[in-house]
């Protein structure tokens, strides 16, 4: 009988995914293209807000394209379309998130130099998206005010991986009992150094704060590429 | 299905490992999870019997061991489990710096394994 070995490994889940995502964000860094994803319930908002972003970017001359992750249909590339957005429909056959050889595929059917940020709307679920890093330069996540402030408990680790929460549909809050104290506290608590958001793509309200952010993490990777030509 | 990947990337590391090491059959593996990640022990080691089903790997057992949710103070060093903090944020209990991270309980990592 041979005897039983333990061989030491010491490896994380999902290296190569995160080997491929690192080595994407590189590549998107050398061609100035900020890359963003953006993640949330089915609903919450993510196309709406997109949409009123990348018109406000228009405005300061940032030019954005869109890959559209989300499987319920080819509805919201239509709406990039129809508002003059260039996006790329993956088809994810069902899979309940995106992964960086997903983004690689649809990075094929854009010239990243043309755009100084790409977007992605992720799958809709707050779960499955956390664990796979996509290559993006900064992750956010929305929570809409409908859904409850209680969901940093359910989603634990989605509030750790990303840089950025956005409170959405905040012109619900009138009347309702979402505590966005308790919620940013909850947030905190997993994530110290979570930015948070509230914004009403409906009304506009606090999509100033939030475009100054995405615009700020625009500037970051032109930057570090203009750095990176200089030496 | 995010499970399925996880699971098919921990056997496809582990069976990568056994090779290098001329083993014929894995036996365990060790995976360290944190609480963070909230991973159900069960329908993992269904997932992970499905993934190994005609593998080297087949009928071993999966052994998850959990680590939990610890912050770390950038200026000091220390570190502590996350409490209740009632002011919102998160400061450190023993110099009150606020410039804390998260040191653990959310990692997924293969720690070893036993082959023969
Ligand atoms: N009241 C309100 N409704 C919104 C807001 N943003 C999006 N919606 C609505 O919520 C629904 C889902 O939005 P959508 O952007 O498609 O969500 P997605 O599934 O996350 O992409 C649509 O009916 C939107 O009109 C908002 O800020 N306020
Ligand atoms: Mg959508
Ligand atoms: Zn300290």
């Amino acid at each position: 009988m041979a005897e039983i070995r333990t061989i030491d490994i010491k490896e994380a889940v999902l290296s190569e995914n995160a080997g491929l995502a690192d080595r994407l964000r590189r590549r998107l860094m050398e061609s100035g293209t900020f890359l963003l994803d953006v993640m949330s319930s089915p609903g919450a908002g993510k196309t709406t807000l997109l949409l009123e972003t990348i018109h406000r970017l228009r405005e300061r001359g940032i030019r954005t394209a869109v890959i559209e992750g989300d499987i319920e249909s080819t509805v919201d590339a239509e709406k990039m379309a129809a508002a003059g957005v260039k996006a790329v429909q993956l088809r994810t056959g069902g899979a309940c998130h995106l992964d960086a050889a997903m983004i690689e595929a649809a990075l094929h059917e854009l010239a990243p130099g043309d755009y100084d940020m790409i977007a992605i709307e992720n799958v809709g679920n707050l779960v499955c998206p956390a664990e796979f890093d996509t290559g993006a330069h900064r992750r956010t996540m929305l929570l809409s005010v409908p859904e409850g402030h209680d969901k940093a408990l359910k989603y634990p680790l989605m509030f750790t991986v990303v840089d950025c929460l956005v409170v959405s549909k905040t012109d619900y809050l009138p009347g309702s009992d979402f505590d966005l104290a308790a919620l940013r506290a909850e947030a905190r608590r997993l994530n110290p150094t979570l930015t948070v958001f509230e914004v009403s793509a409906r009304t506009g309200d606090g999509m100033q704060g939030w475009c100054d952010w995405v615009a700020d993490g625009i500037r970051g990777v032109a930057d570090a590429r203009d750095g990176a030509l200089d030496c | 299905m995010h499970e399925l990947p996880i699971l098919r990337s921990i056997v496809g590391v582990a069976l990568r490992h056994a090779v290098e090491a001329g083993a014929s059959r894995v036996l365990a593996v060790d995976v360290k999870v944190g609480e963070l990640r909230g991973l159900d022990a069960a329908w993992i080691q269904s997932y992970f019997d499905f993934v190994t089903e005609g593998t080297p790997a087949a009928g071993a057992s999966l052994r998850l061991k959990e680590s939990k949710a610890l912050f770390r103070c950038r200026s000091c060093g220390a570190t502590f489990p996350p409490g209740p903090h009632a002011g919102g944020d998160v400061a450190c209990p023993h110099c009150s710096s606020k410039h804390v991270e998260l040191a653990s309980g959310n990692e997924l990592l293969i720690e070893s394994i036993d082959v023969v």
